[in-house]
């Protein structure tokens, strides 16, 4: 059943036209949005973790605006892009730990917007220092957002973990 | 390769192709793979803290005090870094496909002018940085290079994404 609706996915007219029309400019976008959404986390994550404390926490959030508009953009051109190889990457391996990586990034960067840069501390001492929880919440969202990066690069070019595709 | 500036060997550009890493990128099934996840991690850290000052000094943000912003170009400056060494990785790889290349050139060309753009932010509105503190709105010259920062940034990616879909020639 997942199959064939994976088949017919990849068979579409839409996916024919991703790959012949639009692919370069779709990467494009899928770039750029990685850039906005990783670039904007890189620094608030940074800063949480204690460099440019000058940095007050609660401006901070302003750019987590941003980062969900370089969000968007990737789920939209990321989904372009599955249409091409759906079965493919629905069986891989790297692409579910891509996946995973995202959704836990995501989860991590909304737990420090709500909890370290919108917290009674925060807003009391905008430029004080974080507790190591907020570190390690930063540790980790930046280990997801890398561990992204690396798996959908190696997806462009290696099936590793590949499951009962032909 | 069937274009005649392709066919002809070209003497430096031949010995770039066997210096021992372009050997190593072209033999290792992983070299290249590892080289274009590094090239994404510093092209992130490089257009991520770029493009969180050019958006604070358009007024996104604007509770942010631009000088301690600043204190992260360190940052940017080592995915820079990085970059410039993937990339020499990727362009000893196989220098014919990158140098006979319009996307590529255009790269090249447009990092430079982000470089000068930068530059003349430094030189001509960075000495009144320390003035921008939280909620200062940046000067009309500030706002004008920061624009230009951020799309000529997403142009270098563009015109990087696009080297393996314009034929070298």
């Amino acid at each position: 059943m997942i199959d064939e609706l994976l088949k017919a996915t990849q068979q579409s007219a839409f996916a024919n036209w991703v790959q012949q029309s639009v692919y370069p400019y779709v990467i494009t976008l899928h770039a750029i949005g990685l850039a906005t959404l990783v670039g904007l986390l890189l620094v608030i994550d940074l800063r949480v973790l204690g460099f440019a404390k000058a940095l007050p926490l609660p401006a901070l959030r302003r750019l987590m605006t941003v980062v969900w508009i370089g969000f968007w953009i990737n789920a939209v051109s990321g989904t372009m892009l599955f249409t091409i190889d759906a079965k493919k990457d629905f069986y891989s391996t790297l692409f579910r730990t891509k996946l995973s990586a995202i959704a836990i990034g995501l989860i991590l960067g909304s737990a420090i917007k709500s909890k370290v840069l919108n917290s009674v501390s925060a807003q009391a001492q905008p430029e004080g220092d974080t507790a190591w929880p907020a570190k390690a919440m930063a540790v980790a969202s930046l280990a997801c957002w890398i561990g992204a990066i690396i798996s959908g690069r190696l997806l462009a070019y290696f099936t590793y973990g590949d499951v009962g595709v032909e | 390769m069937s274009t005649p500036a392709l066919a002809m060997a070209h003497p430096v550009l031949e010995w770039i192709k066997y210096t021992p890493i372009g050997v190593f990128v072209r033999d290792s099934a992983w070299a290249f793979p590892t080289l274009q996840s590094l090239h994404f991690i510093g092209m992130t850290m490089l257009v991520g803290v770029v493009g969180a000052i050019d958006l604070r000094v358009l007024g996104v943000a604007r509770g942010l005090p631009i000088h301690p912003l600043h204190k992260l170009l360190p940052v940017a400056f080592v995915g820079f870094g990085i970059n410039l060494i993937t990339g020499i990785f990727f362009f000893c790889h196989d220098p014919y496909v990158y140098a006979f290349n319009m996307s590529f050139r255009l790269k090249m060309l447009l990092i430079v002018v982000a470089g000068l753009n930068a530059l003349w932010f430094q030189l001509g509105v960075f000495i009144d940085v320390d003035k921008w503190g939280p909620g200062i709105e940046a000067s009309r010259l500030a706002k004008v290079i920061s624009a230009l920062s951020i799309l000529i940034w997403f142009g270098v990616i563009m015109a990087g994404r696009f080297i393996a879909f314009i034929p070298s020639k």
